[in-house]
């Protein structure tokens, strides 16, 4: 039985006088989801964390968890374990005594707290590093320590605060799987607080995106990217890309009347709504080709590599693009005659204001 | 491309200023110390450390040294944890309201404890005031140890201070959420990764200890007599200066020691495989 409501945040409040870090936050956590709080920095994600971790008590509101309140629970007796954005290894501690604090402090004893430290270090895969000083660990390595030290106390929910952006990127990748390995393999209720869109997608069952310490939109992650709450979740997810024009229904649904043309919409547009082309949605051909829908004219072009980033001219308005490099674009120039397109399915359409628009 | 040769003359001028002010003097105290008539000896440490006088000097200038030493650690760890807490501008106002007795003339300062402590004075009348018995504060070893308290915690407390400001914060609230309660806190987490701190400190705030004058000589009286005033007698009231050169050098060592022994936990934690 999964407890759909398992951790709970019920009009959770927090900051002093006039200035609120967190306005007003509901949100309830499944048992065994893994749920991202997403925005930028500033929004309250994480406050948010601390408040569940019991760092900061709340001005207004509760925190239930399993159905009983932690308002007034300290830290340690909560469940909740927390995992820090910078690790917060204690660095004159060896590994094994770091992983076997939290048991030390609840007194379990010897023979146990070494059985289950091992347990844990082999569980994020670092059966050898017991004897070393964090120091002598990579950031992956201790980061994994960090995890360890969390997951040993067997807690009800487990928190990560930006967990990936203390490392480069190549290990990032490695230690998003490590998390997801871990997460299938414990079954462990977890938040995690980032303010990388990929990040927060590739993990999350959820994301909530927080901003002006408001929880904006509460959603899978493809549902929150395919049709955004506002225009300020579009733009943090770097929806820039608007088509300006005036929308008209017609049979079977609206369609865009923008720069002399009618652009087919998806039928879940309504009047007053904001259309968005995702830049790896807008495709590009030489003028001529079949493919191309629509006359457009290139004014930029960038060559990354693996990717070409492209600005067109297309029905009065620019639109930035990305697309695999490929041979297309070697003979393109900026200035030429080209054709653009994209896929109506792709199109992003969301309310043009926030509800809770705030001057 | 470094050149360490142009680099090292930058040193030049202070280390002609030490080599010739204070490494020469210090040479020449421990060559005075072992000169004698009859040619190079030992005899006047012989006869030195054969007095039991001078094993009690000894004794009492390592206690009251210690003495303030654990004093002030007691009174500054508090200090600093809660300095930590605070903004950087409040930190410095009050860190320096709080060094400020050591911009203060010796001195002045001891008078001022004389007044405050003696028998008539200000803390004990105020004892007698809520009918408490007068406490004997001054000319003694407690005088002599809350003076130099008095002056030598800003040492303890920068020192300390520069510790507990390298300890991320994060690491308490970890700590916190792994269950330990704010003395295991301190024992466990904080405390050892600030012994750094309490070494340079305790090592400042004994070598001033045991080498004060004037504090002694003031807040102590004429009983608490530890071996700097010893030094200063032998030199200028008995004229023996081969017994002060070998008396100054006992406390050189004395200070030496204790300075050495604290710089080890730094050496073994430095030495630790990485």
């Amino acid at each position: 039985m999964m407890d759909p409501a398992f951790l709970r945040f019920a009009g959770v409040r927090h900051g002093y006088g006039a200035r609120h870090v967190l306005e007003e936050v509901d949100l309830a956590v499944a048992q065994g989801e893994f749920v991202a709080l997403l925005g930028p920095s500033g929004c309250g994600k994480t406050t948010l964390l601390n408040l569940t971790a019991g760092f900061l008590a709340p001005s207004a509101g509760d925190i239930l968890l399993d159905g009983a309140s932690v308002r007034d629970v300290p830290s340690h007796l909560r469940g909740i374990a927390m995992v820090f954005q910078n690790y917060a290894l204690f660095p004159h501690m060896r590994v094994a005594d770091n992983v076997g604090f939290g048991l030390r402090m609840q007194r379990v004893p010897g023979a146990e707290r070494r059985r289950r430290v091992h347990e844990a270090l082999a569980l994020v895969q670092l059966p050898d590093a017991a004897d070393k000083y964090p120091d002598a660990l990579s950031g992956g390595q201790r980061q994994r320590v960090a995890l360890a030290r969390a997951l040993v106390l067997r807690p009800r929910v487990l928190l990560l605060d930006e967990p990936l952006s203390n490392l480069d990127p190549a290990l990032r990748a490695n230690l998003r799987a490590e998390l997801l390995r871990l997460h299938r393999l414990t079954g462990m209720t977890t938040v995690m607080v980032t303010h990388d869109v990929q990040e927060a997608f590739s993990v999350a069952d959820r994301v909530a995106v927080m901003m002006h310490g408001r929880v904006q939109q509460y959603d899978a992650p493809a549902r929150v990217y395919r049709r955004p709450a506002n225009t300020r979740v579009a733009d943090y997810f770097g929806l820039g890309n608007r088509l300006g024009g005036v929308m008209r229904a017609c049979a079977g649904g609206h369609v865009l009347d923008s720069g002399g043309l009618s652009l087919p919409l998806p039928p879940d547009a309504r009047p007053g709504m904001t259309v968005a082309v995702p830049a790896h949605a807008l495709r590009l051909a030489a003028a001529g080709a079949p493919q191309g829908s629509l006359p457009a004219r290139l004014t930029a072009l960038t060559y990354l590599g693996d990717s070409v980033e492209f600005d067109v001219e297309v029905a009065g308005q620019t639109l930035r693009g990305v697309q695999p490099a490929g041979a297309w674009a070697e003979p393109l120039r900026p200035g030429d005659a080209v054709q653009a397109g994209w896929d109506v399915a792709d199109l992003v359409v969301f309310p043009a204001e926030a509800p809770d628009a705030t001057a | 491309m470094r050149r360490p040769d142009a680099r090292a003359g930058l040193v030049l001028p202070a280390a002609l200023f030490m080599g010739l002010l204070y490494l020469l003097p210090v040479l020449s105290l421990l060559w005075g110390s072992v000169q004698t008539d009859a040619g190079l000896s030992l005899a006047g440490y012989r006869q030195f450390l054969g007095e039991d006088y001078a094993w009690t000097l000894l004794a009492r200038t390592v206690l009251l040294s210690l003495a303030a030493v654990l004093a002030s650690l007691a009174l500054a760890f508090p200090v600093a944890l809660y300095l930590r807490r605070l903004s950087v501008r409040w930190r410095t106002v009050l860190a320096v309201l709080l060094l400020s007795p050591l911009l203060t003339s010796v001195v002045v300062r001891t008078l001022a404890w004389v007044i405050l402590l003696g028998q008539q004075g200000v803390v004990n009348a105020g004892l007698q005031a809520l009918g408490l018995p007068a406490l004997a504060l001054i000319y003694n070893d407690a005088g002599v140890v809350i003076g130099l308290v008095h002056v030598y915690f800003g040492y303890m407390l920068l020192c300390l201070l520069t510790s507990v400001l390298k300890v991320d914060p994060a690491q308490w609230l970890a700590a916190a959420n792994l269950g330990a309660g704010p003395w295991r806190r301190w024992w466990s987490v904080i405390l050892p990764q600030c012994w750094p701190g309490v070494a340079a400190g305790a090592a400042l705030v004994f070598a001033q200890c045991a080498s004060a004058y004037v504090t002694p000589v003031l807040l102590g009286g004429t009983r608490t007599k530890v071996l700097a005033t010893e030094v200063y007698d032998l030199a200028m009231t008995y004229l023996d200066w081969h017994g002060a050169a070998v008396a100054a050098v006992v406390l050189f060592g004395a200070t030496w020691l204790f300075v050495s022994l604290m710089s080890l936990p730094a050496r073994r934690r430095a030495r630790q495989p990485a």
